[in-house]
C-alpha cells in the first residue's frame, strides 16, 4: 500500500501538471479579413493589421503601474513585453493561374506606437525604406498551390523591442532590426531617463503586409500565450463588447527631422 | 546476484500473472480500488474532421460497493492535433475531463464483463476549434457524458486486475461533439 507522504505527492503532482498545463495554453485570434492583391490585375501591394483585444485595465493594475511610473520616472506600459508571447501563423494562396512570387512582411505596434517603414521615406530619388520587423522573404508559389510560415515567439519578441528601441529609443529602424537585441536589459529614453526591460512595452497590434505578382490571398492568425493573471486577451476576444476591451490607438512614429 | 537482478521483474511479472494452484478458488479484493490507464481517443463526426487521433490518459478511484457494482470519481486527459483550415497548422489541444461514474460488473469466471457510465465536465486547453464554429467565443467547459464498457481480468495477485475498455463520450456545449475512446488499464484494490 502508498504511504500517505506518497499519495499526497502523486496528487500534488497531477495537479499541478494540470495547472501548469493551463496556465500555458495559447490563445488563437483569427485576424478580422484576409488580404488580398491582383484580384483587379494592378494591385501587388496591400496591408492588413489585427488589434489584439485587450480587456480593461483593473483599477488595482493601474494603481500599482501608477506607482513603479512614478518611482522610475519612466512611462510604464499597460501591456508588457513579458506579459503576451505571440506568434503569427500565416498561409499565402496563388489562386491566379500562373506561378507567382510573394513576400509576407510583417510590422507591429505597441500602446503607444506603430512602425512603418514608410514613414521613414524623406522623399530622396530612388531611396528604399527601411526593413520591416520581420519577414520580406521572396517565396515562389505555384499557381493554385499555397505556402505557410510561421513568425517565432522570439522572432515578434524581437520585432516588440524593436519598436520601443526605434520609438521610446531612438535607434535607426536600420540598427534596431538588423541586429539582434533580446539580451538587452535596459534602454535610455529620448529624456535621458533608463528604462528596465521590464517597462518594454509589447506588441499589441500586428501589421501584415502582401506583396505578390500575382492574384494571392494571405491569411493570418496570432497565437497568444497569456502570462498575466488574470488574462489580457478578453476571454470573448472579437465578440466582447466594445465597452469591455481596452481603447488602444496607437499612433504611427514619425523620426524627427534630421538636424 | 546479477542474475538475480535481471530475473527479478520477469518474476514479478509471472506471478502477478500466474493463476492459483488448482483448485483453489481465485481470490479478489474488494474496496476501495484506483486505475490508471492508456488509450486513444478520436472524435467523430463533424468534430472528427477537424481534429486527428491522439493518446489518452486516465485515473479513476473509488468504491465497490457490491461485488456487481462500484462508483468511481475519473480524471483523464486526451492530447489531439488539430485539423483546421490553416492557418493555424499542426496545433494541439487538450481535453482535461472530470467526472463520477457507475460500473456494473458480471463476472465470468477469472473475468468481469462490465458496462460503466457517467457525467461530469470537460475542458478545453485551446480556442483552435473557435476558427471552424466547434466552440463559441470564450467557451473552454461543456458538461460530459459517457458511457461504455469492457472486460476486466484477475490476475493471480488478488488486488490487481487488469482490463480493456471503450467509451463514447459526448460534450454538448462543444456543438455536441462525440468521441470515442479505447484504453487499457491497471486496476489495484486496496
Amino acid at each position: 500500500m502508498a504511504r500517505p507522504g506518497m499519495r499526497t505527492t502523486i496528487v500534488a503532482a497531477l495537479a499541478g501538471a494540470v495547472t501548469f498545463g493551463c496556465t500555458d495554453d495559447p490563445i488563437y485570434v483569427q485576424a478580422p479579413a484576409p488580404i488580398e492583391v491582383g484580384a483587379d490585375g494592378t494591385t501587388t501591394t496591400a496591408s492588413g493589421s489585427l488589434l489584439l483585444p485587450i480587456r480593461l485595465e483593473t483599477a488595482a493594475e493601474m494603481e500599482a503601474r501608477t506607482a513603479v511610473m512614478t518611482e522610475l520616472g519612466v512611462m510604464i506600459p499597460y501591456v508588457t513585453r513579458d506579459d503576451l508571447e505571440l506568434s503569427v501563423e500565416w498561409t499565402v494562396k496563388n489562386v491566379s493561374d500562373a506561378d507567382g512570387v510573394a513576400r509576407v512582411q510583417m510590422n507591429g505596434a505597441n500602446e503607444w506606437f506603430s512602425y512603418n517603414p514608410a514613414a521613414f521615406l524623406t522623399g530622396g530619388e530612388d531611396e528604399e525604406p527601411p526593413p520591416p520587423l520581420s519577414g520580406d522573404v521572396p517565396l515562389e508559389i505555384r499557381a493554385g498551390e499555397e505556402r505557410s510560415g510561421t513568425f517565432r515567439e522570439d522572432e515578434l519578441a524581437e520585432a516588440g523591442l524593436d519598436v520601443e528601441l526605434i520609438t521610446r529609443g531612438g535607434f535607426t529602424p536600420f540598427a534596431a532590426v538588423l541586429d539582434i537585441q533580446e539580451d538587452m536589459d535596459e534602454m535610455t529614453d529620448a529624456a535621458g531617463m533608463s528604462v528596465p526591460s521590464e517597462a518594454f512595452a509589447g506588441l499589441v497590434r500586428i501589421d501584415m503586409t502582401l506583396i505578390a505578382d500575382r492574384h494571392m490571398v494571405l491569411e493570418y492568425s496570432v497565437r497568444a500565450r497569456d502570462h498575466r493573471d488574470p488574462g489580457l486577451l478578453h476571454e470573448d476576444l472579437f465578440d466582447a463588447p466594445p465597452e469591455e476591451l481596452q481603447p488602444l490607438a496607437p499612433a504611427e512614429f514619425v523620426p524627427p527631422p534630421p538636424p | 546476484m546479477m542474475r538475480l537482478a535481471h530475473l527479478a521483474p520477469a518474476l514479478l511479472l509471472v506471478a502477478a500473472l500466474a493463476g492459483p494452484a488448482r483448485g483453489e478458488p481465485v481470490l479478489a479484493s474488494k474496496g476501495p480500488y484506483s486505475e490508471a490507464s492508456l488509450g486513444a481517443a478520436a472524435f467523430i463526426g463533424t468534430s472528427g474532421e477537424y481534429s486527428r487521433p491522439g493518446p489518452a490518459f486516465g485515473l479513476r478511484a473509488g468504491l465497490d460497493i457490491f461485488s456487481w457494482f462500484s462508483i468511481g470519481a475519473v480524471l483523464a486527459m486526451e492530447v489531439h492535433e488539430a485539423n483546421v483550415p490553416p492557418p493555424p497548422e499542426g496545433e494541439y489541444f487538450q481535453i482535461y475531463q472530470g467526472g463520477a461514474d457507475g460500473r456494473i460488473s458480471v463476472p465470468i469466471g477469472r473475468a468481469n464483463l462490465f458496462g460503466d457510465g457517467g457525467v461530469g465536465l470537460a475542458m478545453i486547453s485551446t480556442n483552435v476549434l473557435a476558427k471552424v464554429g466547434i466552440l463559441d467565443p470564450g467557451e473552454r467547459f461543456t458538461p460530459l457524458f459517457f458511457a461504455g464498457g469492457g472486460l476486466e481480468y484477475q490476475l493471480g495477485n488478488r488486488h490487481y486486475a487488469a482490463g480493456i475498455a471503450g467509451q463514447l463520450q459526448l460534450m454538448p456545449a462543444f456543438s455536441a461533439a462525440q468521441s470515442v475512446a479505447g484504453r487499457l488499464y491497471l486496476r489495484y484494490t486496496y
